[in-house]
């Protein structure tokens, strides 16, 4: 992770000074993973704009005390965009001097969103083939999921990322994962066009899983048109031990996963 | 359904006023018959009939293969927390029982309502609501007060 002032855009596109990084050290690390950098931000209640460089592939992940609220990449936006970027392996993670997005993206969890990208590799594949995605949220704060609190804080417990942030083992191998790591947390995945075709698949019961989001999504369509509530903008259903997340796509896809939660 | 019961179960939805944010709930049987609201006039009657059969068959949905705690579904305007009721409540230890529902619970939320506390506050009300003897029979309730 590094300041990077070249990327400030010039004029009145600078951050709002809240938004600029305290004063402190500039770290360059290295062999940190992505999720790792990105917890990092959650663990410290960062806020600011970040940019993340792998390969030709960029995107920007924007941070509000600590919640990630809105992910950008060329071709996507939202929850779609940021499992994208959280799947790549390498690359670079910026602070960005850019200003932060007005409005809201990124509606899942930052623990479900990592075990998403952790445990199914290809999501951010079948969220590619798609257009925008367009998800909005109204409101600004994000409400406490039960899910932040019973989902483990795996992979990297808050004094192993504070001891890889530090100088002088910033440089060291990413912190060694738990034996309890969320990958394989995530069960599957499915992405399912307008027309109930399962267009993505992924894990155990995917097909189960795309007739179930495609039958789901249609039916709190017709009950928010009926109750007169708009469209939907995502659902989530919590089980005993798994957590099932549908999220309409633009177009009309649908994109549901089901993760394993633990308490 | 007596007046009785159906005056103690709205009582019941009335303590979800308590979570900050909560704009109001409603009961809804197998049948998708609204037996019970706690509602503003803006969701009459007609509009709980068209949604109330399609909730009952979204959680029957999400339930097929496991029994789910509760669903919430985020819409434009606001939010909508469900909650199924069963048969025979919870058990002692407050496991989600196998049967399937005879209802929901539906309650109608903010964005940033607090989860936490809801879930909580509406395992209690489903607690009081499946004590109803006739919490289940598909009569119409009372006119809207």
């Amino acid at each position: 992770m590094k300041d990077s002032n070249s990327l400030a855009p010039v004029g009145d596109h600078r951050a709002p000074e809240a938004l600029r990084p305290r004063p402190g050290f500039t770290a360059h690390l290295t062999g940190m993973s992505l999720t790792d950098l990105v917890r990092l931000q959650s663990l410290t209640e960062a806020s600011g704009v970040f940019l993340v460089v792998s390969g030709e592939r960029s995107g920007v992940l924007h941070f509000s005390h600590g919640q990630l609220f809105h992910a950008e990449t060329r071709e996507q936006r939202g929850d779609a965009a940021a499992l994208e970027i959280l799947a790549w392996a390498e690359g670079e993670f910026i602070r960005s001097e850019r200003p932060p997005a007005s409005h809201v993206s990124v509606l899942a969890t930052l623990d479900s969103l990592l075990s998403t990208a952790l445990g199914v590799t290809r999501v951010s594949n079948a969220s590619r083939s798609m257009a925008a995605t367009g998800i909005r949220r109204r409101g600004e704060a994000r409400p406490l999921d039960a899910a932040d609190l019973s989902v483990e804080r795996a992979p990297s417990s808050p004094r192993d990322l504070r001891a890889a942030a530090t100088p002088g083992t910033a440089a060291a191998p990413a912190p060694r994962r738990s034996a309890k790591l969320p990958e394989g947390r995530a069960i599957a995945s499915a992405l399912v066009s307008p027309l109930g075709e399962l267009l993505e698949g992924q894990g155990a019961g995917a097909d189960a899983l795309a007739t179930r989001i495609a039958y789901v999504a249609r039916l709190s369509d017709v009950i928010g048109q009926a109750m007169g509530s708009g469209e939907t903008r995502a659902l989530r259903a919590r089980y005993a031990d798994t957590e099932l997340a549908i999220q309409p796509q633009a177009g009309g896809h649908v994109f549901g996963f089901l993760v394993a939660h633990v308490d | 359904m007596s007046s009785g019961s159906w005056w103690r179960m709205s009582t019941e939805l009335q303590s979800l006023r308590d979570i900050e944010g909560v704009y109001g709930s409603f009961i809804v049987n197998a049948n998708g018959e609204t037996i019970a609201r706690d509602l503003p006039a803006v969701f009459d009657d007609h509009t709980l009939a068209e949604s109330g059969e399609r909730i009952v068959r979204l959680w029957a949905v999400l339930s097929e293969n496991s029994p789910a705690e509760y669903a919430l579904i985020e819409f434009a305007e606001y939010s909508l927390f469900l909650r199924g009721l069963f048969p025979s409540g919870l058990s002692p230890r407050d496991e989600l029982v196998e049967t399937p529902a005879s209802g929901c619970l539906c309650v109608v939320v903010p964005p940033t309502v607090n989860l936490l506390a809801l879930r909580l506050a509406s395992k209690w009300v489903a607690r009081g609501i499946v004590r109803e003897p006739a919490w289940a029979a598909p009569t119409a309730m009372p006119a809207s007060a």
